[in-house]
């Protein structure tokens, strides 16, 4: 995965979300009241590590993200989704066969954008369609 | 930690040179230093400057009494709303200098160097040196440096950004209640020690150097050579204040061998 530069541009919508590298800086300042020298220490990372990730100059590994989560007490998703880092199944399930290779990205570039209702109703969905086959293992 | 540079202290920044504490001071040792007093009212300043900052951060998490050592990190991304940074800063060395801190006024953004990440009285320094800068120089970022006396300003600002840490992270106040507590916790009175001291007693000076600044040194979060500084500054001594100057710069020699 390539590193990429979550810095906002100046072009962007005023609407535009906090980035995730803010949002996790004022987590850190507002709700936990820690430094980034002692989050540091807790992540078991250096402190530049932690600067660079609320400055938008680094992306955390898979690992530090769970940490991140469980250690600031926000949900993975909303980390997955602000770092543009998908969980490692999406990855997994895509390249597991020459037909789920073309198929995965057809389908979630269709799927983009929904709702969670209606992701909701694409999961019954899928389930409907899978039991109807029959043997499929989840 | 290999930490380059030979001053605890030193920093530098957005605002030009490193302290020059440690390398003028050796240079001019014993040297009455009459640029110092005149600029006695100009600290007084950075003094004020850097307690009502003190007061605000005290004001605005409500608290009545200090707490040592001054939390530094959180005062500056809380009450004083800045923003702090862990980064390289090593692409601003120059001449030799270690960069170590550096300041974006208009972003209102400290940067101190992952190099004094680790060293704990350091980065306080560098943080609080920098938070000089803001508070004392904001207004006139990047107009002295083009000046035919940059130079000689550069050095002034570099002098009250330390003036202003040490004032920080030691407030006046809290610094002449603590001295002599710890003076008294060694056996010494603290005006005893210092009358001491000023005749160059060595058992005096040697519990100054070996216990009484290294509790110092814990209490408030500086390196021993900031507490002494303090002892300067302040001219608790104030009748043998010339004395005190000259002895203490010999201390200071001492301590910053000794540290090698």
């Amino acid at each position: 995965m390539s590193k990429r530069s979550s810095k906002p541009s100046p072009s962007a919508a005023p609407t535009r979300p906090v980035p995730v590298g803010e949002l996790l800086r004022q987590r850190r300042i507002d709700a936990m009241g820690k430094s980034v020298r002692d989050v540091a220490k807790l992540l078991g990372v250096a402190p530049i590590h932690v600067s660079d990730i609320e400055t938008g100059k680094r992306v955390p590994s898979e690992e530090l993200l769970l940490r991140f989560a469980s250690i600031y007490k926000l949900s993975e998703a909303t980390l997955r989704a602000g770092f543009e880092r998908p969980d490692a199944v999406v990855a997994e399930i895509a390249s597991e066969s020459p037909t789920a290779a073309e198929k995965v990205p057809e389908f979630l570039r269709t799927a983009r954008g929904m709702d969670s209702n209606q992701w909701d109703q694409l999961i019954a969905e899928a389930k409907r369609i899978r039991s109807s086959i029959g043997g499929l293992k989840p | 930690m290999n930490a380059p540079g030979s001053d605890p202290d030193a920093t530098s920044g957005a605002f030009g040179r490193p302290d020059g504490q440690s390398s003028s001071d050796s240079a001019s040792l014993g040297d009455p230093p009459p640029a110092s007093l005149h600029l006695v009212p100009l600290m007084r300043k950075v003094e004020n400057t850097a307690w009502k900052q003190v007061l605000r951060c005290l004001e605005s998490e409500r608290r009545e009494a200090l707490c040592l050592p001054v939390p530094i990190e959180r005062w500056v991304e809380g009450p004083l709303n800045l923003r702090l940074e862990i980064a390289d800063l090593s692409h601003l060395d120059h001449d030799g200098h270690t960069v170590l801190g550096a300041t974006v006024v208009s972003t209102r953004t400290i940067r101190i160097s992952d190099r004094v990440a680790e060293q704990e009285n350091r980065f306080r320094f560098t943080v609080a040196h920098e938070l000089g800068h803001i508070s004392l120089h904001a207004h006139l970022s990047g107009k002295f440096r083009d000046s035919a006396d940059g130079e000689f300003l550069a050095d002034r600002y570099e002098r009250e950004a330390d003036r202003f840490a040490a004032a920080f992270l030691v407030p006046a106040n809290a610094f002449r209640q603590e001295f002599p507590r710890y003076a008294a916790s060694c056996g010494i009175e603290a005006r005893e020690m210092l009358d001491r001291v000023s005749a160059e007693d060595p058992a005096a000076t040697k519990v100054l150097l070996d216990d009484v600044l290294p509790r110092l040194s814990k209490r408030f979060g500086v390196a021993s050579s900031t507490a002494l500084g303090r002892l300067r500054d302040l001219q608790l001594d104030g009748n043998r204040a010339m004395v005190m100057h000259r002895i203490l710069r010999k201390l200071h020699a001492r301590l910053d061998s000794g540290r090698s």
